[in-house]
């Protein structure tokens, strides 16, 4: 009786660990959020972090409707010149890694701004990728 | 002998007088401070004189009793500038009353888009005190290559049409009108409100 419940326990833990380890089968997004636009900008930039999948992912397009055009971009800083870069190939997340959107780096471009994003506002942003589909995730702006 | 006694007395309050007014009043205005940005020693800040809010004419020597942080920026910027002009923001508000004076004037390197207008909106919006300076594309090339600010425009894939890569510094100008600090994109909010409480002081 006793070593049957045992059992049973240990065999939940280890379908719990396998499930874990083995990563999600699709690329999870963690804390996405982004700056409030100034009024009269015409782009923002939002970032999240991304969590690859069991297999290698990438992270192709992205869509808003709290913007006019959405690219994948990335901020390259070389001796203090910042430059930005379109990334039109997308955003790789390989299997069981993060990968950070974050200020000074990879971000989700955001061009056009519908209307001044304010902090505390929940933007929708639709990201596409190759392999986990679409998912459609709430942006929070707040200061950083 | 009782004389000597009297002046030696004397002497000595002097002197303890001397060491009071010293610990007290002098030491305090020494204020120990290292700068946590990049220190310029004895460059005088290059001229600056630009458009500003509404067109009207707005020269760096107009902000001569206050510390000026300047930034070369443009408002397509999406990700960097704002960051930027954040972070100076909060560094200016730490300072309490103090911040008043700190002036902070952005100047665009894109002066093809940005109009007075939208510089105008753009800096107040980060702080309502924020300058933007636009102009002439030819005078502003010259300033920024006086201040080593180097700006390309590249073409891109993306809609955008171009974006411009750009010097991502924030620079310090002290009271005296000399260039004072360069402040590289990494340094935090708190490492640039110490160093502008320091001169402000």
């Amino acid at each position: 009786m006793k070593s049957g419940r045992l059992i049973v326990v240990l065999a939940v833990f280890a379908v719990a660990f396998a499930a874990c380890s083995s990563g999600g089968d699709s690329v999870e997004v963690e804390d996405p959020w982004g700056r409030p636009s100034p009024s009269s900008a015409a782009n923002a930039a939002f970032y999240m972090q991304l969590e690859g999948a069991g297999e290698d992912d990438v992270l192709v397009s992205a869509t808003s409707p709290a913007c006019g055009m959405v690219e994948l971009h990335e901020t390259q800083m070389s001796d203090g010149v910042m430059s930005m870069q379109h990334l039109p190939q997308g955003i790789p997340v390989p299997a069981g890694e993060t990968v950070s959107l974050e200020p000074g780096g990879l971000h989700v471009m955001c061009m056009g701004v519908q209307s001044p994003l304010t902090v505390g506002e929940m933007v929708e942003v639709a990201l596409e990728f190759e392999n986990s589909g679409s998912k459609t995730i709430e942006a929070e702006i707040r200061e950083g | 002998m009782t004389r000597r006694a009297t002046i030696v007395g004397a002497v000595a309050l002097a002197a303890i007088a001397g060491v009071l007014v010293a610990w007290f009043l002098v030491l305090p205005r020494l204020r120990p401070h290292v700068f946590n940005a990049q220190v310029i020693q004895g460059v005088a800040a290059p001229s600056v004189s630009l458009e500003g809010p509404g067109g009207e004419p707005v020269a760096l020597t107009d902000f001569e009793d206050k510390v000026v942080v300047l930034y070369f920026g443009y408002t397509f910027c999406p990700d960097v500038c704002p960051i930027t002009l954040a972070k100076v923001a909060r560094a200016r508000d730490m300072l309490g009353d103090a911040g008043e004076d700190v002036q902070v004037v952005m100047i665009t390197v894109d002066p093809e888009r940005d109009t007075p207008e939208v510089l105008a909106d753009y800096a107040a919006a980060f702080d309502p005190t924020f300058i933007g300076l636009t102009g002439d594309p030819a005078d502003i090339d010259r300033i920024a290559t006086t201040y080593g600010v180097y700006y390309k425009a590249e073409e891109s894939t993306s809609s955008a049409g171009y974006l411009v890569d750009h010097t991502s510094t924030v620079m310090v100008v002290d009271r005296n009108g000399e260039l004072k600090l360069l402040v590289s994109f990494d340094a935090t909010d708190v490492e640039l409100a110490e160093d502008l409480d320091y001169l402000v002081g």
